[in-house]
């Protein structure tokens, strides 16, 4: 936290009482200036109602006055009769002598003849004659009373004008008469001068304020009655004023304080005379309203400023005094607390102040006196102290005090090198940071005997500073003041050393001890009694006893007796020649004799006494079998060999000699003792072939890598043989090649055998090129031969079909036009002719199918043949609605299929059934599922139509067959034909089965659809 | 002499009863132009060759167009009409013995307004080609 100085807090505390107290005055001012506000605007507007009344009587008064004169039975009677200067004479001498002195507020009249505007008599000379027919005045004059305000030459003025009615011609206006009015005299409503012409006892002017206003404004905004600040204003000055927008725009009267046409904020109120179309304005200057105001404002806060002023000054003189003293304290105080006694403060005053720094040099003086004596007494304990320590400290031995929270309070130099650290990093630390929690909780165990007085001596490990243990022996010594236990004391000898050797010893043999245990010979250790001292874990099982049964029992105890005996003799022996012997011997076990060869030798304590023997036997009963074995396996190796045509083969790259199996000279055709060194080998190998294999041989010596190479060979009886080398380089940790070890294997047979398989290779090659090449000849000619089919069926249909259509039209033709010409015969033959174009076109495009089905792609799919069927037996029907018809079509047939295609199949057999039925009474057509065959579907046809002769089966579905006669059933004999072709080209058959007269059966087979 | 219908075709016999037929139509003669082969209908159409300078403002109504015929097959007359701005829009109605499919195909491809086959049974094509002038002449709405 900021610390604030004494001075600066009172500043805050003083500013802080300071300013409520402002903000409740302001707040009071705020009061008053509201209160006076609202005072003087309803003084405002109780003055400006009361002249707004005065000004309406009077107005009042002047139109009565003005109506009354237009009635004047001699002004209109004057003005009916008379006419010209005559006229204007005798009225103006009327007027004047008998009209204006009644009603002193008009200064003048003016009567204006209708409807010319012009003066006819006044009031005032030389008015006579004057134009005013365009004055506003005249013509609002002409209809009712009206009011006006203008400008003449004797000034500002207001007319008010009222129209004079004929008496002889109803409705006429003669004339208008007008009296004028100055405006300056409406001042004479606002100052009480009027009232007090009028007979009223006081008025008191202007009413008490020194910038009081009030004036009238007209409907164009001009000021009607004079300024009080601009001179000459009337009907000049323009009063745009927020109360006569007001007035004028809303007809609302208000109040408040607002800028007025000199731009001077003031207070004010209007009155709204709409029959005039004036606005009353009363105002006051805001500032002189407030004045009263703003001077107590002034005042209050001078006086607070004063009162401000001089409390703050006080305060800041007293504090400056008592901080001034204060500091002088405090600075005196930070001597004493920096080792400077003899500080003393000045006394200056009496009072408190005074007296708190006379307390303050005899409280120095007390400490002065204190710190001498300490300073006397402490050297004397240091003196001692000295003499203790350079005894603990140069102390061989460790020394620990620990208090009774076991935080040690002293170290001496050595303990703490024992441990690692300085002095210092172990003061105050707890005895337990220098120890693992094993040790911690014997410890605790120890410092409780302490807590009782005990002493003692024991054994304990603590953890250096770089981790490693320290073992010591600890002679500890409790420290008790008044019976009561304040800690301990421990003298500390390192025994890390002993310890370490222990252990290490411990390790030794243990070692020694595995070692032994999982050799494969049997150890053993007896002393100069035969008493077996040690033994290792395979003598146990030898021994078919437990170590604990053995160790202390000699061989005839373990053993049958003779041979006990003879280990007995050996072990003598042994020790009669005082160094290690070998023995052959032999122990019976479970499974037989197992014969060892046991290397037995004195064991001698340090003084190079002999102790004990000890034995080391090594099974052998193994190693003839082996042998045995082995030269099975070479026998085995050699046979392999021969058979296989393989020899293996050593070349000793140092010494250069060559070791080979007995198949290798097979194979070389050469006798034992020869091919004895790498230059034989090589000179052995055919010399076109020779090159290749020392290349080789070399990559594998200099590239570290296996060879394997074919070559030919030069037996040694001249024959010639292929051979197949194969091996890698041995070298030693050096890196440096020894020995190269190789297999030579005879791949003579092989090789012939390969070579033909190759021959008979390239010439099936050619055979299939060949082939290839005869098979894309083929392609192409029926490539080509399918374009002509193409262009030939593009021919049929087009060059066929045009004469046909000739022969028929120009027939008709004929027939049509010359029919008169042919009899019946000759008219028959043209029929004929057109019956047999027809057939023939008929033909064509059951040819044109055929070649289709033919040609075209099938495109398989399921296909829903029942749909199929039905929607053909729905044409065949609408085609021939006269004949009688029975379908039945089984529902769900489907088939796979190109759709397009087997519609092209029923509609050849459902219209020859129903062709065939045609001369039934009872026809009857039947498509369904009529079998299975090898998983294919077997539909068919079935018809109770004419029927064939079975005996014509095969011809049915053979192009241009027919078994009727053209007159009989009509037909081309293709459709059938095209049955047979598409079924085939879907992989299926159809047959036929039938009896003449008695209907047909159509079968044919397709792959399984999806049905329904 | 501009024919309301433009009449192609290479077989004068073929020519008149295709003419005979159309008299169901109620047509003048001279409303028939006939072309005996591809190049000659086109050498019509965009008056080159002998119809040269041929006042070519206005197009047949129809073109009955056979699709074997001599010099210039009738897909290439059919290419031809509809590759040209101004002749594009004439209706072309492909009228063949042809039945195979891939002419037909071709025909619409290449931008044929309508494909008849011609029936060998005169009474036949007699109704078909007055149902189709009765369409291409009465009924039907051209662009130009």
């Amino acid at each position: 936290m900021r610390r604030f100085s004494l001075l600066y807090k009172v500043i805050i505390a003083f500013i802080v009482i300071l300013l409520p107290i402002l903000a409740v005055i302001s707040i009071m001012f705020e009061n008053d200036r509201k209160e006076i506000e609202n005072l003087i605007i309803r003084e405002l507007r109780q003055n400006a109602d009361e002249s707004e009344s005065n000004i309406l009587m009077y107005m009042e008064m002047n139109r009565y006055r003005i109506q009354d004169f237009s009635s004047d039975g001699f002004i209109v009677n004057s003005l009916e009769r008379i006419q010209g200067k005559e006229a204007g004479r005798i009225l103006g001498e009327y007027m004047r002598l008998h009209k204006l002195p009644i009603f002193k507020e008009i200064y003048r009249l003016n009567i204006i003849t209708a409807p010319d505007g012009h003066v006819l008599a006044s009031t005032a000379p030389g008015m006579e004659g004057e134009d005013v027919s365009k004055e506003e005045f005249f013509r609002n004059g002409l209809k009712v009373v009206s009011v006006a305000e203008i400008v003449t030459k004797f000034g500002p003025e207001l007319a008010v004008s009222a129209p004079i009615y004929s008496r002889v011609e109803r409705g006429k206006v003669l004339g208008v008469i007008t009296g004028f009015v100055p405006l300056s005299k409406f001042v004479e409503f606002f100052t009480g001068e009027y009232m007090r012409r009028l007979g009223a006892l006081s008025w008191s002017e202007w009413g008490r304020w020194d910038t009081f206003e009030i004036y009238l404004v007209n409907r164009d905004k001009l000021l009607i009655t004079p300024s009080r600040y601009v001179p000459g204003s009337v009907l000049k000055q323009k009063v745009d004023t927020f109360p006569v927008r007001e007035c004028l725009e809303r007809g609302r009267e208000i109040t408040g304080i607002y800028p007025d046409y000199r731009g001077k904020m003031v207070a004010g109120a209007s009155m709204c005379m709409p029959s005039l179309g004036w606005t009353l304005v009363a105002e006051v200057d805001r500032e002189e309203v407030f004045a009263p105001l703003t001077r107590s404002h002034r005042y209050s806060f001078s006086v607070i400023i004063l009162v401000t002023a001089l409390i703050g000054g006080l305060v800041f003189y007293f504090i400056r005094v008592i901080v001034r003293h204060l500091r002088t304290l405090a600075a005196g105080a930070g001597e004493i607390a920096a080792g400077n006694y003899e500080i003393r403060v000045p006394v200056r005053t009496r009072d408190e102040i005074g007296q708190l720094a006379s307390s303050f040099n005899v409280m120095a003086e007390s400490v002065l006196e204190r710190q001498r004596e300490l300073v006397k007494s402490q050297k004397s304990l240091a003196e001692s102290e000295l003499r203790y320590r350079m005894l603990v400290e140069n102390l061989q031995e460790g020394i620990w005090v620990i208090d009774a929270d076991a935080v040690t309070t002293y170290v001496n130099p050595k303990m703490a090198e024992m441990l690692g650290y300085t002095v210092s990093e172990m003061m105050g630390r707890s005895l337990f940071d220098f120890m693992d929690e094993e040790r911690k909780k014997f410890t605790m165990e120890r410092l409780d005997l302490k807590r009782r007085g005990v002493r003692e001596v024991v054994d304990n490990e603590y953890i250096k500073k770089d981790g490693s243990r320290l073992y010591a022996t600890v002679s500890a010594a409790p420290l008790m003041e008044a019976g009561e236990y304040r800690g301990a004391i421990a003298g500390i000898v390192d025994i890390t050393e002993r310890k370490k050797a222990e252990e290490a010893l411990r390790e030794s043999q243990e070692r020694f001890r595995a070692i032994l245990d999982n050799m494969g010979n049997v150890v053993y250790m007896k002393d100069l009694e035969g008493r077996h001292i040690f033994v290792n874990r395979l003598f146990e099982i030898v021994a078919r006893r437990s170590k604990a049964a053995i160790y202390g029992r000699t061989n005839r105890e373990l053993f049958p007796e003779r041979i006990a005996a003879e280990f007995e003799k050996s072990d003598m022996k042994v020790l009669e020649y005082d160094r290690p012997m070998e023995f052959e011997e032999a122990l019976p076990l479970e499974d037989g004799f197992h014969s060892y060869i046991s290397i037995k030798f004195p064991l001698k304590d340090t003084k190079g006494k002999t102790y004990a023997v000890c034995g080391v036997s090594t099974e052998i009963t193994n190693l003839k079998n082996a042998e045995e074995a082995l030269k099975k396996s070479e026998q085995s190796l050699r046979e392999a060999q021969r058979i296989a045509h393989i020899g293996n083969w050593e070349w000793d790259v140092e010494k250069d000699q060559v070791y080979k199996s007995d198949e290798v000279l097979r194979i070389f055709g050469r006798r034992a003792g020869e091919l004895a060194n790498y230059e034989s080998i090589i000179t052995s190998v055919h010399p076109d072939d020779r090159e290749a294999v020392i290349m080789r041989f070399r990559e594998a010596i200099d590239k570290e890598r296996a060879y394997s190479v074919d070559a030919r060979i030069k037996r040694g009886d001249g024959g010639e043989r292929i051979v197949h080398f194969q091996g890698e380089v041995v070298r030693d940790p050096s890196g440096k090649t020894v020995r190269m070890d190789g297999t030579v294997q005879d791949i003579t047979e092989r090789k012939l055998a390969e070579d033909e398989v190759v021959k008979l290779n390239r010439e099936l090659e050619h055979r299939v090129e060949e082939r290839t090449l005869e098979l894309k000849r083929a392609n192409e000619d029926l490539a080509a031969a399918k374009t002509e089919i193409e262009t030939f069926t593009y021919s049929v249909a087009h060059d066929l079909r045009s004469p046909l259509r000739l022969i028929d039209g120009f027939t008709l033709l004929l027939l049509k036009k010359q029919r008169d010409r042919l009899d019946r015969d000759g008219q028959d033959h043209l029929e004929r002719i057109r019956a047999s174009s027809k057939r023939m076109g008929q033909l064509i495009d059951d040819l044109m199918n055929l070649s289709f089905v033919m040609r075209a792609e099938v495109v398989t799919a399921s296909v829903d043949l029942s749909a199929v069927a039905m929607a053909i037996a729905v044409d065949l029907e609408k085609a021939d609605p006269e004949k009688k018809s029975n379908f039945i079509i089984e529902e769900g047939l489907a088939a796979r299929g190109d759709e397009k295609l087997l519609r092209m199949v029923l509609e050849n057999l459902l219209g020859n059934a129903w062709k065939f039925t045609s001369k039934k009474d009872e026809p009857f057509i039947e498509f369904r599922r009529c079998g299975e065959e090898a998983g294919w579907e077997v539909f068919c046809v079935k018809d109770n139509g004419v029927g064939f002769d079975m005996a014509h089966a095969e011809r049915l579905f053979q192009p241009f067959q027919r078994l009727h006669s053209q007159d009989e059933f009509p037909g081309t004999g293709i459709g059938l034909a095209t049955v047979k072709r598409i079924v085939q080209r879907h992989g299926g058959r159809v047959w036929a089965d039938g009896e003449k007269g008695k209907g047909a059966a159509f079968y044919f087979t397709l792959q399984k659809g999806k049905g329904r | 002499m501009t024919g309301r219908i433009l009449l192609v075709e290479d077989s004068p016999e073929a020519v008149e009863l295709t003419k005979h037929a159309l008299e169901g139509c109620s047509l003048e003669s001279k409303a028939i132009k006939v072309a005996y082969d591809g190049q000659d209908a086109l050498d019509y159409l965009f008056a080159a060759g002998r119809y040269e300078g041929r006042e070519t403002a206005e197009l047949p109504e129809v073109v009955l167009l056979d699709l074997r015929l001599p010099k210039v097959d009738g897909f290439e007359v059919l290419e031809q009409i509809r590759s040209n701005s101004r002749t594009k829009l004439v209706p072309v109605v492909m009228l063949t013995v042809s039945k195979l499919r891939d002419d037909i195909t071709r025909a619409y491809e290449l931008g044929a307004n309508s494909y008849i086959v011609k029936a060998i049974d005169y009474d036949v094509y007699h109704d078909t080609i007055t149902a189709a002038c009765a369409y291409w002449l009465k009924l039907n709405r051209r662009p130009y």
